[in-house]
């Protein structure tokens, strides 16, 4: 319990400080569209797993919505995973602020189906997880800066909770809920049109906090490493990879690096959809649980 | 390392990361070439302000501007920044664009009419990126609003 | 020894050679200097007149480069391209209406009269 109170108590002062600076510094000009989709079409990226801007499971340095740094932007993403014995779900709604701060939710549902009745849950067995994210913006300028090798850089957190709390105490995680801290850097470049992100995050998660947080493994934080490419064919289309490390914190099931490559189509600036393979390593005892990713964003 | 030279040692590799240049004018004239040459860059240019002065967004920018000496000056600017055998004579560009007050929804609808003019006189999509990438750096001194 | 002139034609050569600089000089003082202002691509007046001999001076206070022409059947005067805080100066020595131009922005437009 200890940091996470605190830590939570600070985020979201830091939010609120910071976007109330951003508002009062830009001023008051009534011929200013505050939601104006200024952005260039798939530069403000998809929605990840988590609900953060950023790929299909990690989260870029790009604010979410194609609000400029002078409006506002906001999404809603479902996405579904199906894999060999889970399905996964995940829906949420996300804002971009200036350019500069992103909040989001999402919710995830880890489907057990009949694998929940050989588990011992019963079948179709749901861990339910709410996921309030916040990130913003430090430095950089992924798109403009071309003529610079630094990148935009994002920190970020991510506070989940977990409904199941008595059946992750049963599996040996110690806590329904914890908090994700990470840092990302994400550069175009545009001379390869190479989109490209790197990331560390301090994480407590089992299976992205599926399983709960913490465990009788190990209960501390972790740093993982996290990474994206994507090619750019067209100005709507973009086909790539990203790999995610994990904690490995439960005796009772181990937890892999999961990986997947995808291909997104941007539609139009109010419409995107994202299709993957994913790898998603072993899950609760089944192995190579790999499936098919789909994703839908509509926005603005 | 003590806590204090890792700070500055982080300190100096952002600033020399900052500062190490990237895309410019090109010295050779492979991407003027790959453009087409300076016939393609006067239709694109040609297609882009056609586009600009009937883009709701920008098009106000060019009420009461000489557009042949406009486009005269922006082709003899791309051919030169792609490595062609021009010279751009004007000012620079935080100069030129100073009094016109722009912001980054204009800068970018700049861009994105710019991106369906090469469209249609069908440059590749990875050349049309090779240009953007020594554009891009001039919102900084275009945008000033 | 008396001069070989009468007094009253030395008070009168001496009258004119004071007078008739004076007069030259209120002449010259006569021509008038104007300032136009170039500013947010457009002169700071829609008409002016002037009269024969006069000096407009057009200032360029604008942040863009500007320029002026006159096209007309008795006048025609083209300038170089004038930086911001430089100054482009024309004078009128033809009676008549001209219109003062710029070739890099149309719509700027100065009536001149010169009377």
């Amino acid at each position: 319990m200890g940091i996470r109170l605190p830590c939570a108590i600070a985020i979201v002062a830091m939010m609120s400080g910071v976007a109330d600076s951003i508002a009062s510094a830009d001023g008051f000009d009534e011929n200013l569209d505050r939601f104006d989709s200024g952005k260039l079409l798939a530069t403000a990226g998809v929605n990840e797993l988590e609900g953060a801007g950023g790929g299909g499971l990690v989260p870029w340095a790009l604010i979410t919505g194609y609000g400029t740094s002078q409006a506002i932007g906001a999404d809603v993403h479902f996405t579904h995973i199906a894999l060999p014995d889970y399905t996964i779900d995940s829906g949420g709604a996300a804002v971009g602020l200036f350019d500069r701060l992103e909040l989001s939710y999402a919710r995830l549902a880890f489907d057990t189906g009949s694998t929940g009745g050989r588990l011992g849950l019963g079948n179709g067995f749901t861990f339910g997880e709410n996921i309030f994210g916040a990130k913003l913006r430090l430095m950089g300028d992924a798109i403009y800066d071309q003529d610079r090798l630094l990148p935009q850089v994002a920190v970020g957190a991510l506070y989940k909770t977990n409904d199941q709390g008595a059946v992750l105490r049963a599996i040996g995680a110690r806590d329904a809920d914890g908090v994700d801290f990470y840092v990302t850097a994400t550069k175009l470049f545009l001379v390869q049109s190479l989109l490209v992100t790197g990331a560390l995050r301090e994480t407590r998660a089992n299976q992205l906090g599926i399983l709960g947080f913490g465990g009788d493994r190990d209960n501390g934080y972790s740093t993982e490493f996290e990474g994206s490419a994507a090619i750019l064919l067209t100005r709507a289309f973009a086909v790539g990879a990203e790999f995610r490390t994990k904690p490995n914190n439960l005796e009772f099931a181990g937890e892999n690096n999961v990986g997947d490559v995808f291909a997104a189509y941007f539609i139009n600036k109010h419409l995107s959809a994202t299709l993957a393979f994913v790898a998603l390593g072993d899950i609760a005892t089944r192995k190579n649980q790999n499936g098919a990713y789909l994703s839908l964003q509509s926005g603005f | 390392m003590s806590s204090k030279s890792l700070q500055r040692l982080s300190l100096a590799i952002l600033m020399m990361t900052a500062a190490a240049s990237g895309p410019k004018a090109r010295a050779d004239d492979t991407l003027y070439r790959d453009l087409g040459g300076r016939a393609t860059l006067e239709r694109i240019v040609d297609g882009a302000v056609a586009m600009w002065v009937t883009d709701a967004r920008i098009a106000q920018t060019f009420d009461n501007l000489n557009l042949d000496r406009f486009k005269r000056r922006l082709t003899d600017q791309l051919c030169e920044l792609a490595g062609g055998p021009c010279r751009y004579t004007g000012r620079n560009m935080y100069l030129t664009h100073k009094g016109l007050h722009l912001d980054i929804v204009e800068f970018n609808a700049l861009v994105e009419d710019l991106q369906d003019a090469m469209n249609q006189v069908r440059v590749p999509f990875r050349t049309q990126n090779r240009l953007l990438a020594i554009l891009a750096p001039m919102k900084r001194d275009i945008v000033t609003r | 020894m008396m001069p070989a002139y009468s007094f009253r034609v030395r008070l009168w050569s001496g009258a004119t050679s004071v007078v008739i600089p004076i007069l030259l000089a209120a002449g010259a003082l006569a021509a008038t200097s104007y300032h136009v202002s170039q500013r947010d691509r457009a002169f700071s007046l829609k008409a002016i007149t002037v009269a024969l001999g006069d000096v407009i001076h057009f200032d360029n206070n604008d942040d863009f480069i500007h320029q002026i022409y006159i096209e007309s059947p008795d006048f025609n005067f083209d300038s170089k391209e004038s930086y911001p805080g430089n100054s482009i100066d024309v004078t009128f020595a033809k009676r008549g209406t001209y219109f003062v131009r710029c070739h890099i922005h149309p719509k700027m437009s100065l009536e001149v009269t010169v009377e």
